[in-house]
């Protein structure tokens, strides 16, 4: 049962972080631009998918990791350039808009990629004793790598010129439009970055799941939570609330069926939602 | 005030001359259209009855699936199991999903915006995980059949497996809901909904208790996508668990979307036009939700009023101009 | 494949068997048709009679595509195959296609599309069970028969099958359980006599469970049910629930989940313990290179070899022309496209089926739709031979429930990934008593 229970956390955090990093995306365009991207998750799948061309192309996971961000980045500027940027300021009629990008998206990447899922070999095969089960090395490495993008973006938002621009935008657009900011670019790049932090995801998780047209769905739900629970706009709280969401599923399998989970941590979010609508950490 | 009585009497005119091009269509399009017409009755009820949160009362509800896929299980659950005869199980349909959504309602209008999206999200994602794994009480993915019983109405009988039958059954249905809706949208309540939407502190401001008219105006989308729900599963004489699905939702924010939300008549004509566009398309074309998706994205960014407010801006222009 | 220790029902059918000049004669003809191959210029003229409509449904989008796609393109070139052999009675075949989406309710209406506005004949197709379930009240109602592309559900040709769809449905394939029928002492003697099933929590993972369970629980066996979501996609929470001492792990996912939980058992190292155990359909349509190293030594249930040469010596002739025609190789991936793998197990009902129609249609003198029964009734009684248009093996239609039987195969997974044959199970040890008898149905 220890045992159990130490696999259930360690798993649990390593899933938590590769969440983490899709919900800070997903959280990053919704503190900035305030709209809910619906599309979130089919470009983490897009990620995936153009991780496993690279890679069936240069036999490398490293260059896929590195190039499918970069293109998915460019996606999304197009989106943001072409359909976002004209209707920014309605909430509502973004998410609606997103949505039928969603279905378009996973329409024709089935349509050229085809149905059947692909796999990703793991860069790493070793895998570690934990008590009487072992552990893959590989999804360490995963949550190290998370770790340090998340560090990456930290400094970026805290260190460099965007990173203070974004955060004053979030604070006060009119202030920062008066002080010169220019506010359009900022939104801009924050969309960029949100979708090559979707991709970016996509990728690592691929060799745990396995890339397919519809593996962005189900994600796409849990970031959500993941966003909601941790406060919108509040980035630190995404990735506790990740982690913390994570656990309490893994945790929580060991005792009651899986679907009884799901539905307590959705009770449970339905809860957050009413009393804290600000999220659990936000202010 | 005189205007509004002519708009209303031409609205009753256009309205009598279309039910009745309705009622006499059977007898000349072939069953395939008579069954296909049906369906798509039974889709504008859902989407009016989305159009009713979303439209007037300014809730974006990806919840409605819920209500509707209540309202199918009803039906087939209550003639399957229990051997209920269909006028008790098809009120039943509207009354449960009813009951659902008072308390789904009752936590969700104290949210706004975007976490009231994703509070219906959520209430659709635990009833779908619910008849996902309920086999034995929903059938699951793979779902139940039935075979309903006549329909009776006092001397009335309408025999549910016959084409024209359900066709004129449904039709009934719709039309006396969609006259419900206009009734109840050009009374004051539905002027109440309408100020929600567009300015609710103004609205609260003046007195109304805003959460209270939210929820009433959930509760009675709520119901009548159950009933939409409960003539679905009428239609095909089958529900699974599927009907629940957030996704379902999807569908009655499409039509709303391309026919014009706000406008009952909008959700109308773009039920009308999606389902055709996919009926013709699927011909030529498998992947018919890529269209859809184009179509949402393309109506969002060029005539967000959809095609009802696109004719209206062009006469208001005309009538500027002139 | 000797029949001398099955019941006296079994026997019964086989003596029913077509005549040998019938055979003889089919066989020639299916040759002829094979060499003309299917890119032949259609030699015949049909004269005025109206084509025979077959309407054709498919997971070609959303789920389970893998498989859509292999029984579309399967079912598309036996029917012009057909038609180039001359049609049926004369008549031509017109194939009319639609996409499940995997959405029982879209499907309901697509089947509807089909008998109403298309007027089709037949109906064939689909893997998902709620999508035939959705189609039963209107086959039922306008008496199209529905040959069931690869549905799992048991219940479909059992007990209730006349109140489902009034005996409009036939199938010529496996379902789980005469899978369990079939397999479940293979498993027993030789992997394990305590199993955990982790299977999909919706009714084919249960359904799976209860049959293999039930039939190991009876045999002194023990047993132990874990359910996860059926798009589960990290596992390790269900696999560390995998009780100690079980020997046998039996799992049941399909597509991406079918995939990971093979290789997350290997990432736990659970399998240095415990012997996997599956049907094929877990990565049917998906290749053991995609599931990778990780599905070394995994068992698998096969309904008919991926590999050519995995099946019986004197089915070759009939395998190779079926590939041929069909654009797959002989390691089972889609020629000029090595990254495809066929749903070998379930893709062969659409090549069969429209040789039993033919060949329904001859012995029943059907015109139309006013002799369906009488069609049915002449299918469900054929007794295939091994043949091009059988390259499985024999197949035995059973009369009382509509349902088929042909021969299975356990294989496993070797270290090149190729799924080698241990043992072949003989169609009669997977037959049970029919739970219904559709025969009175006039």
């Amino acid at each position: 049962m220890v045992s159990n229970l130490a696999v259930a956390i360690l798993n649990g955090i390593v899933w938590g972080l590769i969440m983490a990093l899709i919900a800070l995306g997903l959280n990053m365009i919704f503190g900035l631009l305030h709209i809910i991207n619906m599309a979130h998750g089919a470009l983490y799948m897009l990620g995936a998918v153009v991780a496993w061309y690279v890679i069936e192309l240069t036999g490398n996971f490293w260059i896929g990791l590195m190039v499918a961000p970069l293109c998915v980045g460019f996606i999304g500027l197009i989106i943001e350039r072409g359909l976002i940027r004209t209707i920014e300021d309605k909430p509502i009629i973004t998410i609606i808009c997103t949505f039928g990008l969603m279905l378009a998206v996973q329409q024709l990447v089935l349509m050229i990629f085809g149905g059947s899922p692909r796999r990703i070999s793991p860069p790493i095969a070793y895998r570690f004793p934990l008590f009487e089960l072992q552990y893959p090395a590989m999804r360490i490495m995963i949550a190290l790598i998370s770790i340090a993008m998340m560090i990456g973006l930290w400094i970026f938002l805290r260190k460099t010129k965007y990173g203070l621009w974004m955060r004053a935008v979030v604070q006060d657009r009119e202030m920062a439009v008066a002080l010169g900011i220019p506010v359009t670019k900022v939104y801009m790049w924050t969309f960029v970055l949100g979708s090559a932090l979707a991709a970016f995801s996509g990728v690592l998780a691929a060799p745990i799941v396995s890339v397919e047209f519809m593996m962005g769905r189900e994600v796409l739900i849990m970031a959500f939570i993941i966003v909601i629970v941790g406060g919108m706009g509040n980035l630190e709280g995404s990735v506790i609330a990740a982690i913390m969401i994570s656990l309490i599923q893994g945790v929580g399998a060991l005792f009651v069926p899986p679907s009884i989970a799901t539905v307590f941590a959705l009770a449970f979010m339905i809860i957050v939602l009413l009393f804290r609508p600000q999220g659990l950490f936000g202010e | 005030m005189f205007i509004q009585k002519g708009k209303s009497f031409g609205f009753i005119l256009i309205f009598i001359l279309i039910l009745l091009l309705l009622t006499a269509l059977p007898f000349f399009v072939d069953l395939f259209y008579q069954t296909f017409l049906t369906e798509l009755f039974v889709w504008i009820l859902f989407a009016i009855s989305f159009d009713l949160i979303f439209g007037y009362t300014g809730l974006l509800s990806f919840g409605q699936a819920l209500f509707f896929g209540l309202g199918g299980y009803t039906v087939t659950i209550l003639i399957r199991k229990f051997g209920l005869n269909t006028e008790l199980s098809l009120f039943l349909s509207i009354i449960i999903p009813i009951l659902f959504a008072w308390f789904v309602g009752f936590f969700s209008v104290k949210l706004t915006g975007i976490h009231f999206v994703i509070i219906t999200i959520i209430f659709a994602i635990i009833g779908n995980i619910i008849g996902d794994t309920w086999t034995s009480f929903t059938g699951g993915a793979d779902g139940l059949t039935f075979s309903p019983p006549p329909f009776r109405l006092g001397l009335f009988q309408i025999d549910l497996t016959d084409i024209k039958g359900n066709y004129y059954f449904v039709l009934a249905i719709v039309a006396i809901s969609f006259l419900f809706l206009r009734r109840m949208i050009q009374s004051p309540l539905g002027k109440i909904f309408i100020s929600i939407r567009e300015n609710e502190e103004r609205a609260r401001l003046i007195g109304y208790n805003v959460q209270r008219y939210k929820l009433i105006a959930f509760i009675i989308a709520g119901g009548l996508s159950g009933l939409a729900g409960g003539l679905y599963s009428l239609t095909l004489k089958y529900a699974s668990a599927g009907y629940l699905h957030w996704s379902v939702s999807g569908h009655a924010v499409v039509y709303t979307i391309v026919g014009g939300m706000g406008t009952l008549v909008g959700p109308a004509i773009g039920v009308g036009i999606v389902m055709s566009l996919e009926h013709y398309l699927i011909n030529f074309l498998q992947a018919t939700d890529l269209v859809v998706g184009i179509a949402l994205v393309f109506m969002v960014l060029v005539a967000p009023k959809g095609l009802v407010g696109l004719i209206q801006s062009i006469f208001k222009k005309g009538e500027t101009s002139a | 494949m000797e029949t001398k220790k099955t019941k006296k029902k079994v026997e019964g059918i086989l003596k029913k068997e077509i005549s040998r000049r019938d055979f003889i004669k089919t066989t020639a003809l299916g040759a002829a048709g094979l060499s003309l191959s299917s890119w032949a210029p259609v030699p015949f003229t049909y004269g005025a009679q109206p084509p025979i409509k077959i309407g054709m449904l498919n997971e070609y989008t959303v789920f389970a595509t893998e498989y859509g796609y292999w029984l579309g393109k399967v079912g598309r070139t036996a029917i012009a195959k057909i038609n180039a052999e001359g049609g049926i009675a004369g008549r031509k075949l017109e194939l009319h296609e639609y996409d499940t989406k995997a959405n029982p309710a879209w499907s309901a209406s697509m089947c509807r599309k089909m008998i109403l506005e298309d007027k089709v004949d037949l109906i064939m197709g689909s893997i998902h069970s709620g999508v035939h379930l959705a189609c039963f009240p209107l086959i039922k109602q306008y008496k199209i028969p529905l040959f069931s592309g690869g549905s799992m559900t048991y219940e479909f040709t059992g007990k209730d099958s006349l109140s489902l769809h009034g005996g409009y449905y036939i199938r010529n394939h496996s379902h789980a359980r005469s899978q369990a029928v079939a397999a479940w002492k293979f498993g027993f003697n030789n992997l394990g006599k305590k199993w955990t099933f982790l299977n999909a929590d919706y009714a084919w993972g249960h359904s799976l469970a209860r049959e293999f369970g039930s039939r190991v629980r009876a045999a002194g066996g023990k047993t132990q049910d874990i359910f996860a979501p059926p798009a589960t996609q990290d596992f390790i929470p269900f696999l560390q629930k995998v009780d100690p001492d079980t020997e046998v792990l039996f799992t049941a996912f399909l597509g991406s989940a079918g995939l990971g939980v093979l290789r997350q058992t290997v990432e736990v190292g659970l399998h240095k313990r415990l012997q996997r155990f599956t049907v094929i359909c877990t990565t049917e349509g998906i290749g053991q290179e995609v599931v990778g190293k990780e599905s070394i030594g995994a068992y698998y249930i096969e309904y008919h070899p991926r590999h050519l040469d995995q099946l019986p010596k004197e089915l070759h002739p009939y395998e190779i022309a079926y590939r041929k025609a069909c654009g797959v190789d002989k390691e089972g991936k889609e020629v000029g496209n090595p990254k495809v793998t066929i749903a070998g197990s379930h893709m062969y009902s659409m090549w069969i089926y429209p040789y039993m129609i033919k060949l329904g249609i001859e012995q029943s003198g059907w015109k139309d739709s006013k002799k369906n029964m009488d069609l049915i009734k002449a299918i469900c009684s054929l007794k295939l031979k091994a043949g091009p248009w059988c390259p499985v093996g024999d197949l035995v239609m059973r009369e009382e429930d509509h349902q088929g039987f042909n021969d299975f195969y356990i294989s496993r997974v070797e270290p090149d990934l190729k799924l080698k044959i241990l043992e072949i199970i003989p169609k009669e040890k997977a037959m049970y008593e029919p739970e219904t008898d559709l025969r009175k149905i006039v």
